[in-house]
């Protein structure tokens, strides 16, 4: 009912959604390159809000906002791309097939994921010890940027160079084996 | 432009994950989406790469660490002033927790045993819970300590579980996790096919993600590192008959019931060229010395068996 001692409840969120509707749709629109889309998602997230269990505890009711929408888009896309994916895999499959496949992907994808995995490997591979350790840390261990210049003794800004470096490199293998798929 | 436009996808990319943006952030993030179009799809892209790297953290790490760590042998370091030699081994000693939690696994189960059988060692463990695990010659398995949690590295390991409804056991091989639902089943692992095949109740298949349900008298099969499952029919007796100290063929491919033979009793065989591809259907007893069991299984396939050092050749 009224507001906890601590943290916001969920009537504080939407009380937050609506006073800044504007600015959200804003950065929704921004974000999905649709506006009906981001109309749809900024509703689906108020009726999230009103019918889902409140969050434990939310400093900034805003920045929460943001991240819950974010999110929202993000499976929007992931769901979208899965659905078209569906869809071309469905004409490949004959009749009577016993064979169920652990991955939605088709065969073709999953062996150019693994030639991508093959690259990535190889290519982090070649960056210096300390951009993989700190990269490592990151990325696989969740360790913060904070709490990595803190072991480094480096600031932050170093560490962010470290991973600006190794994100560059992962990312731009992509866009070379998309460039050599046609995609 | 692009190469900017990187920059910052990345920027945004890494307060985002730090947790740490405030909705101040948000709304610089929101005006560098909105100065140009194709930011958000760079964006996407960028978020794409990044959830992609979920899936493969375990490949990452182990690739990883073993070049880190021989790098880290190789030059000799002083451990105190240089940071790297001090989060090197930080980062091993965590490995399994991560690979762990990719399996949704709960972080922090890290203390794991390595069990390994030589050839013909038949070995049962207790798992706790009901669950007894029997491990065939020349496997090897990692089991965390204070959890039913087991990797399958290598050979043929066979799940009995008694206990009442689905039990907490999870089995993890070659990137799929399978769990019980009140069931018997047998794991082989070869250098070049995973076959997994189920002697009651039912199984499933990476529960958290596809779900895929194999139930008795059922197996799945799939070839090493490949995502591609096919169903197969099994007889649910033969399964795990190893445990029994024989051997049952049905249809079995030969090379298939050797490889069985040496695990289970850690009889060696070659065959001649012209026994190569057959299928076997039947049972042999391994209660015997090996020159007998090579003996039965020589006349089983309508040939005699000869030593030869270690092993026996059928002809």
């Amino acid at each position: 009912m009224g507001t906890g001692a601590s943290g916001v409840t969920s009537s504080g969120l939407e009380q937050a959604l609506e006073a800044n509707s504007a600015r959200l749709l804003r950065f929704l629109t921004a974000r999905t390159r649709n506006p009906d889309l981001a109309q749809d998602l900024l509703q689906q997230a108020r009726v999230k809000l009103i019918e889902g269990a409140p969050p434990a505890k939310v400093d900034d009711p805003l920045a929460y906002l943001y991240r819950m929408l974010e999110n929202m888009a993000r499976d929007h896309r992931r769901s979208e791309q899965a659905r078209v994916k569906r869809n071309r895999d469905w004409g490949d499959r004959g009749e009577g097939i016993t064979e169920l496949r652990a991955d939605p992907t088709t065969p073709e994808r999953s062996a150019l994921d693994r030639d991508y995995l093959d690259r990535v490997l190889a290519a982090l591979d070649t960056l210096p010890d300390r951009t993989k350790a700190i990269f490592l840390a990151y990325r696989v261990e969740g360790v913060s940027q904070k709490d990595i210049a803190a072991d480094h003794d480096i600031s932050l800004s170093a560490v962010e160079k470290h991973l600006q470096r190794a994100y560059r490199l992962i990312a731009g293998l992509r866009e070379k084996l998309d460039a050599g798929l046609g995609a | 432009m692009t190469d900017d436009a990187t920059h910052w996808a990345i920027h945004w990319l890494l307060q985002q994950r730090d947790g740490g943006m405030d909705a101040s952030g948000w709304e610089e993030f929101t005006q560098w989406l909105e100065a140009d179009e194709r930011h958000a799809q760079v964006y996407d892209e960028l978020t794409e790469t990044d959830s992609q790297l979920d899936e493969w953290l375990p490949q990452l790490l182990e690739t990883l660490l073993s070049k880190a760590g021989a790098s880290d042998a190789s030059v000799p370091e002083a451990a105190n002033d240089n940071p790297i030699t001090r989060f090197i081994p930080w980062v091993a000693a965590s490995a399994a927790a991560v690979v762990l939690a990719m399996f949704a696994w709960p972080q922090g189960a890290a203390q794991t045993t390595l069990v390994e059988t030589s050839p013909g060692e038949v070995r049962t463990l207790a798992l706790g819970d009901g669950i007894a695990m029997t491990m065939n010659g020349s496997s090897v398995v990692e089991v965390t300590q204070g959890a039913p949690r087991v990797t399958i590295e290598r050979g043929e390991v066979a799940f009995a579980i008694t206990s009442e409804g689905p039990s907490p056991l999870r089995v993890a091989v070659d990137g799929l996790v399978l769990t019980d639902i009140g069931t018997e089943f047998n794991v082989v692992l070869t250098d070049t096919d995973l076959r997994v095949a189920v002697a009651e109740g039912i199984i499933a298949v990476n529960p958290d993600q596809e779900n895929i349900e194999v139930p008795v008298g059922e197996a799945v099969e799939k070839e090493r590192g490949s995502d591609t499952l096919v169903r197969k029919s099994v007889d649910p007796e033969l399964v795990a008959s190893w445990r029994e100290g024989r051997l049952e063929f049905d249809d079995t491919p030969i090379e298939r019931a050797l490889a069985q033979l040496e695990r289970s009793a850690g009889v060696i065989i070659t065959l001649a060229p012209r026994l190569a591809g057959e299928r076997l259907t039947g049972s042999v007893a391994l209660d015997a010395e090996p020159e007998v069991i090579a003996q039965r299984f020589a006349a089983f396939v309508g040939g005699t068996a000869k030593r030869n050092d270690e092993s026996w050749v059928i002809e």
